[in-house]
Parts: structure tokens; C-alpha cells; sequence
């Protein structure tokens, strides 16, 4: 069920009426893990066996990891197989059996098609991630395991953040699922702010500005000015897209009392490749800091070598997460790259520059690399991108210049909600009236700016 | 462990989450909201009583009623092509005339569908000063009994420049078909919402001629000129577009139920203007890429189209379907669905010419 669609309206007001009818906390629990199920399933429902077989199987290793102490690593390492085999299977089997057809065709043997018909469960990347951390916070000792399989279940399911993140902790989801909660008209407070920024992201920035970005990858030959054009269209598309997912999944999670974590720390004011990482994807990002980073040694290896390494695995797996192609590798290596060269000029960490023009410049910059780091996210393959960087020309005048000048100006118009959005919660966090004004104003945007046939969100993909 | 403490004041345990900069607003502040909505609604009174507005400034433009017009008279043509860019980008005009030895225009904006169409045929054709004769409708699919396709957005403008003062069919059909009583609810009774795409029309324009026009000189049919010209089709990579295209194919209608649709459809309304007017029609299925792969068709869409032959031949209507035709082939195809008509051999243009003819309508030409 997609977020921009009246079924899920009716859905969230008919499952908002019951759940608060409801007086008993673990009738909630039931009635919302049925509702996530339903949700899930609405288009292919045998998506909800695998969902089911993942939870049932890290509920049951994590109670025996918390009885069985002896044994406790090789549970984790059972519930890791597992979970990534079957993300594996789904993702990325026919990445890698294309890629073993090529290298076997190259040194003279014909495997034929080695490739399997498989959809790709929606979610499947964020709820493995999900689950993962409770084990391994079970094993680490963070967590104890939890004897209620609903409120696990549930923990794993929820609705809202199912599809596309947050990725919640256990230590944060949980104690909420297994917590009373208590009804005050003072969440619409939150919900409305949260639904009308995200839809508005949605339905006026992200799919309006997908037009031209989409139209600038499918070119056969652009020109450099129009790559950047369109890297700087996407640049915006993915942040309004996702950043919308986002606010829309914890505005409907606070209509029924919970907190989902932040995601976004305006990621496009970092001053350094470490900084995007702490204000990008945040639930992301600090699950591969928390689960790969650190315990591969992190910042703390003795060795430039050891750090690069840890950055090569750390980075490079975080682009393969979000896709099954070389292209999402180069992205996650190019910031490996971009933080290894940070650090070894001492702007690693949390480095801060001094004085406002500093810090400027430092932000300008940053924005450039984050700009090229979504060309090449977006890049439709690797070869495109070699023949446009290899090829391409200037483009600095005819039509394309034209054209480019035009999709710059359109990306900065769709780009003001963002920046009034920006400083209402920087400079103005505490005055409502100024934001109520802003919300009024857009809802009215809303109304005419929404693109009629709109977009699937983009890490739904993922 | 469970804890049946509330957790209203529980503090956020994800150190990485920092703290909320939405604030919760209060009652007041939604009467605000509230308040605000309704003051920019006044601004958009009174409501369109005939709530599909086809009004559009069509001055200029190639796909103008008038420019069609122009275009078409210069030919006098006997027979006309009619559809979308499945007939412009597919059939090469000049050499189509030359092998059928007969006067011939295509009629066709890219994009366009079943509700362009019909009123190319109705506004167009039908009012033609010098009768046509043979018209032959180029589709792919269940085009033909999906009404609600590409009629909002960027492709309403189409629509709006060859409507009538009055459409009641086509807003019938096309617009109220497809709104949701929810929708259909907001159009009557919310001017802001009913006037949005010709809002949003002028809000592109201002856009263009504000800043990028005036930095650059140029009106605003010269920018879109240029826009057109970067991305037409045949700029696109080969690849990426046909998937493109796929998967716009794979979001579009899927419904197959040719019974259930057809009489809620454009496709009886443009049979009944030709029957009115004495024009021979011909339908014409063209062949999609994808069909050169061996069972490419689900059973759905060989059903849809053993009901639609069914249904032409209870008309005695012709029927011509590419969708087999195994002289058409992987090297004939340009990017998506497009056929080649550029390149020699244009193997679809000779078919078609081969194959059109005899079903003309025999008149003294």
C-alpha cells in the first residue's frame, strides 16, 4: 500500500479509530501487527511468508541465544546467514550470476542464462537490517530477548517505517511497543506538520522534479552542463522523496503514540563527507557505524592501510545495499574515497571550521561532492557514465544550455519549500504562528502543484 | 521484560536521533491553518459550473488546432494515419505516399491516446472541408477502451486545444470516468482544486518568462522548442528508454476486460462519427518490441483481443494486426516501441502500405 493513495487514507483513520477504542495495550499490539501484515501483503501477499519466516526465526534465535550463552555466536552467525542469505537470494542472486556469466564468457565458456525470475520483496532491505540489530544486540548483551512474540513481531513490522525506514533499534522501537500509550489530542500537533511537509515533498517537489532528472539520465549523449542540471534535479528529488518517507511514516506512527527517530539532519548544510553520513539516512548510517564500522576497527586502526580497508568494506557494502549494480558500489567507494582524504587532511571526524566564510566554503563544497555522488548514484549504468565523462561536451551553448539554464531555475523554485521548511526549524523552531501560516500555505501548493500520476518513492527499489 | 510504565515521557534511548525541531502546534493554530485555507479558496470563486475547464493559450503551437488544421489541408489528403508516436515515428510519410500512389497525412501528436483521438476524429477529420474517405487508427493493445489515459497533466493542453466549447463525451468519459467520488467531490465544490492545472499552467510560464526567458531573450515557445529538441526521442539512449518505456507500460491501465470497457469507452463514439460521416475506418495494431520475444502476450491480452476482432467483425469493421508479423524485427525498431521510418529498409512503412490499400474506401481518386 503506498503512502499517496486514498487507500492508505481510509486505512490509517479506520486503524486510528479502532486502536484508540481499544483500552488494552496488547489488544493494540495484535490489531496493529494485523495491520501492518495487511498493509504489507496488499499487493503481493505471499511477501508476508517471508516477513513472517524472518521475524519467527530471530524471535526464536534470540531466545535461545539468551538460554543457550554457550552457543550464543553461533546462533548470531545462524541468524546473520539466514537473514543476509535470504536478502542475498532476493537482491542479488542475478547481480552476481550475471557478472560470473560475463567473467566465464570472457575466458571462453558459455554458461547460457543464469538468472532466475525473482521479484525483489519491497522492504526486504530495510526489515533484514531491523531484525538483525535485535540479535545482535541480544548477543552484545544490550538487550534482553523478549518472551511476547507479538510485541516482536511487531517490533519488526511496523507499519509506518516497514517499507522504507527509519531502520529502529530495538533498544528505541521496543520499549514503546511494550509501553501503554496514552491518547491526547496534542498529537495532531505533530501529525499535521509531519503530513503536510511530507506529502508536500512528495507530491510537489520530489515528482515534479523527478521530470527533468529522469529526461537528463535517458540521454544518449548530454552535455556536461546538463549532467550537472540533472544531478542537481536528482539532488533534490531523492532528498524531498526520502526525507518525505520519512515524515509521513513518523507522522503516522505518532498517530498512534510512537516515536520513530529522525532521519534527516539537513544533509545538504555538511561540511564533510562524515558530517553527510551523520545527517544523511541517519538510522542508516549509524546501523553500519554501530554493526560494521566499529567493530571492523573504525577510525581507531593503527594503520592507514587498516583504515582504508575498513572504509572500502564499510562504504562500498553501503552502496550494495542499495542496489544490485556497480554503479550504487562506485557511490559508497566514492565516499570511502572522500572520507579518506578528509581524514588524511585533518578534516576527519567531527571537524569543525572556523568563522562563518569557512564554514561556507566548507558546505559549498561538500554540496559539489554530495551533487557528483548522486550523478553517480543515479547514473543508469556504468557505461553511460564513461561515455558522458569520456565524451561529453561542455554544453555551454544552443539548446542545451537553454535547456539547462531551465532545469536550474525549475530545481531552484521547487527547492524554496525546502529552504523555508530549513529555516523554520533553524531560526524559527519555536513560533507557531509563522508555521501554521507555512502549512496553510502549503496545503494550498499542494492542491495545485501535484503532479497528477504521481511517482513510486525511490527507495522502495531498495 | 515488558514495561507498563506509559512512555509518553520516555526520552528518545537513539543517541543518533536529535531532538525534534517540529513543535507541536495547538488548537488555535489549526483554526489558523483552517482559516488561511479558506481565504485562498475566495481568491478562486466562483466554481466552474462545467468543472473540466478546456480553456488554453494554443497560440503558437505546433499541435494547435489550427496548425493541425493548416497542416492537414495542404496535403488533401484521401486517407489519414491516425495516433500517437507509434504512427508519427513509424511511418515515413513521403515513401508511404509514394508506394500507395495515394494522398495520405498522419495525423498524431506523441503521447497522445484514446481521448486525442477521438477528437481529432470528431473536430478534425469529421469538419474537414474536403471529405476523408479512409482513416486508419494505429493503437497498441487496450488503448482503444481506456479513456482515462493521458488526459491530466502535461497531456490535458493536447486535449484542450482541439476541444469544443462544450465536451460533454470526452468529460464524461475521460474526466468524471476517472475521478474518484472523492475527487469528483473536490472538483465541484473546491474552486482552488478545480482550477489547479490551469494555475500551475500559468505558474510554468511565469517561471520561464521571469527568468529564464528573460536571461536568455527568448519567448517561451522557444524555450519549450528547445526543450523539445534535447529530449526528443531519438536523443534518448536506445536502452534506458525502452525500459523507460516498459515499465510507464507496466504503471499504465491494465485493464483487459474488453466487454466490461467498451461501452464506457471512446472507441463506439468514434465508430458511430465515421458511420455519420462516411468514413471507412481501419484499426491497426502495431507491434510492441516486446513482442518479438516468443509468448510475450499474457492470456489477458490474447483474450482482450479475440474479444476486440470479435467485436469489429460484428461491425464489419477491419481489423489489421502487426502484433504477428514476423517480417517486422529487432532491427527495425529505433528506441521503446518506435519503428524506424528514417533509415532504410522501413520495414513498417512498406508493410503497412502493402497492406492498407485494399481496404480503402473506393471513391473516385
Amino acid at each position: 500500500m503506498l503512502f499517496t493513495t486514498y487507500q492508505y487514507a481510509i486505512f490509517l483513520v479506520t486503524l486510528f479509530v479502532l486502536y484508540w477504542s481499544i483500552g488494552n495495550r496488547k489488544v493494540q499490539n495484535v490489531l496493529l501487527l494485523l495491520a501492518s501484515y495487511l498493509f504489507y501483503g496488499w499487493f503481493t501477499p505471499w511477501f508476508c511468508i517471508l516477513l513472517l519466516s524472518s521475524s519467527i526465526m530471530d524471535y526464536c534465535i534470540g531466545l535461545w541465544m539468551q538460554r543457550y550463552q554457550a552457543h550464543k555466536k553461533q546462533l548470531l552467525i545462524l541468524s546473520l546467514t539466514t537473514n543476509l542469505g535470504i536478502l542475498g537470494v532476493f537482491k542479488y542472486f542475478n547481480f552476481f550470476a550475471e557478472n560470473v556469466s560475463i567473467a566465464l564468457t570472457s575466458i571462453g565458456f558459455h554458461p547460457g542464462n543464469l538468472t532466475l525470475n525473482i521479484i525483489l520483496p519491497v522492504g526486504i532491505s530495510f526489515y533484514t537490517f531491523q531484525s538483525l540489530s535485535y540479535t545482535i544486540d541480544v548477543y552484545r548483551g544490550k538487550l534482553e530477548a523478549r518472551k511476547n512474540i507479538i510485541d516482536f513481531m511487531l517490533f519488526v513490522s511496523f507499519f509506518p517505517q516497514l517499507v522504507a525506514g527509519p531502520i529502529e533499534r530495538a533498544t528505541h522501537l521496543l520499549p514503546q511497543i511494550e509501553s501503554n500509550r496514552i491518547f491526547s489530542w496534542s498529537i495532531f500537533g505533530y501529525v499535521i506538520p509531519f503530513f503536510v511537509r511530507g506529502y508536500l515533498k512528495k507530491l510537489v517537489i520530489a515528482d515534479n522534479v523527478s521530470i527533468y532528472a529522469d529526461k537528463v539520465f535517458m540521454l544518449d549523449h548530454p552535455s556536461m552542463l546538463l549532467i550537472v542540471a540533472g544531478g542537481l534535479a536528482f539532488t533534490v528529488q531523492i532528498y524531498a522523496d526520502f526525507s518525505a518517507y520519512t515524515d509521513i511514516a513518523r507522522g503516522s506512527a505518532k498517530l498512534f503514540g510512537f516515536d520513530l527517530m529522525k532521519n534527516f539532519d539537513f544533509p545538504y548544510l555538511a561540511i564533510s563527507p562524515s558530517d553527510f553520513w551523520r545527517r544523511w539516512h541517519i538510522s542508516f548510517s549509524s546501523w553500519i557505524r554501530d554493526y560494521l564500522y566499529i567493530p571492523l576497527g573504525g577510525s581507531k586502526n593503527k594503520t592507514v592501510f587498516g583504515f582504508a580497508l575498513v572504509l572500502i568494506v564499510s562504504m562500498g557494502l553501503s552502496g550494495f545495499w542499495h542496489g544490485a549494480s556497480w554503479h550504487f558500489v562506485m557511490w559508497g567507494l566514492y565516499y570511502a574515497l572522500l572520507i579518506f582524504i578528509y581524514r588524511q587532511l585533518g578534516m576527519g571526524g567531527k571537524w569543525q571550521p572556523k568563522g562563518i566564510f569557512k564554514t561556507s566554503i566548507a558546505r559549498l563544497v561538500m554540496f559539489c561532492f554530495t551533487v557528483f555522488g548522486w550523478i553517480l548514484f543515479r547514473t543508469p549504468d556504468i557505461d553511460w557514465l564513461a561515455n558522458v565523462l569520456l565524451n561529453a561536451t561542455t554544453g555551454l551553448g544552443g539548446n542545451e544550455f537553454i535547456v539547462s539554464l531551465q532545469i536550474i531555475v525549475f530545481v531552484i523554485f521547487y527547492s524554496i519549500p525546502l529552504l523555508v521548511f530549513a529555516f523554520l526549524d533553524l531560526v524559527l523552531p519555536s513560533n507557531k504562528w509563522i508555521q501554521a501560516t507555512v502549512y496553510a500555505l502549503c496545503v494550498v501548493t499542494i492542491c495545485i502543484l501535484l503532479r497528477d500520476k504521481g511517482q513510486d518513492f525511490i527507495y522502495f527499489q531498495f | 521484560m515488558s514495561n507498563n510504565k506509559s512512555y509518553k515521557n520516555q526520552s528518545n534511548t537513539n543517541a543518533d536521533a536529535k531532538e525534534e525541531p517540529i513543535s507541536s502546534l495547538k488548537f488555535r493554530h489549526f483554526l489558523w491553518i483552517l482559516f488561511l485555507i479558506v481565504l485562498c479558496n475566495l481568491f478562486f470563486f466562483p466554481i466552474n459550473k462545467t468543472i473540466i475547464s478546456h480553456k488554453v493559450d494554443s497560440k503558437g503551437d505546433s499541435y494547435s488546432y489550427d496548425s493541425l488544421v493548416q497542416k492537414m489541408n495542404i496535403s488533401h489528403p484521401k486517407v489519414i494515419l491516425l495516433g500517437n508516436s507509434m504512427v508519427g515515428n513509424g511511418i515515413n510519410i513521403e515513401y508511404f505516399t509514394n508506394l500507395t500512389k495515394t494522398a495520405t497525412y498522419i495525423l498524431y501528436v506523441g503521447g497522445s491516446e484514446s481521448a486525442w483521438w477521438y477528437l481529432a476524429f470528431k473536430n478534425i477529420i469529421c469538419k474537414s472541408k474536403n471529405h476523408i474517405p479512409t482513416v486508419a487508427l494505429f493503437f497498441r493493445d487496450n488503448e482503444l477502451t481506456d479513456p482515462t489515459y493521458r488526459v491530466t497533466g502535461s497531456f490535458k493542453p493536447r486535449i484542450d486545444m482541439l476541444c469544443d466549447s462544450n465536451e460533454p463525451v470526452l468529460d464524461h468519459l475521460a474526466y468524471f470516468n476517472r475521478m474518484a467520488d472523492f475527487d469528483f467531490m473536490l472538483n465541484s465544490y473546491w474552486p482552488l482544486y478545480q482550477k489547479k492545472d490551469s494555475i500551475k499552467r500559468k505558474i510554468d510560464v511565469f517561471i520561464k518568462e521571469k527568468t529564464a526567458a528573460y536571461f536568455l531573450n527568448m519567448s517561451c515557445n522557444d524555450l519549450d522548442g528547445a526543450i523539445k529538441t534535447v529530449f526528443a526521442d531519438t536523443n534518448m539512449n536506445k536502452e534506458i528508454f525502452t525500459k523507460y518505456q516498459f515499465k510507464i507500460d507496466q504503471n499504465a491501465s491494465s485493464e483487459f476486460d474488453f466487454k466490461r470497457n467498451v461501452n464506457s469507452s471512446f472507441l463506439p463514439q468514434i465508430i458511430s462519427l465515421a458511420k455519420q460521416n462516411n468514413i471507412k475506418l481501419l484499426f491497426v495494431r502495431v507491434k510492441k518490441r516486446r513482442d518479438l520475444l516468443p509468448n510475450s502476450q499474457p492470456p489477458e491480452i490474447l483474450a482482450y483481443i479475440h474479444d476486440l476482432s470479435e467485436y469489429f467483425k460484428k461491425l464489419n469493421i477491419t481489423f489489421i494486426d502487426f502484433t504477428n508479423n514476423k517480417n517486422i524485427k529487432e532491427k527495425d525498431y529505433t528506441e521503446g516501441d518506435h519503428l524506424d521510418n528514417r533509415n532504410p529498409p522501413m520495414t513498417f512503412t512498406k508493410l503497412v502500405a502493402d497492406t492498407l490499400p485494399q481496404f480503402y474506401l473506393k471513391t473516385n481518386y
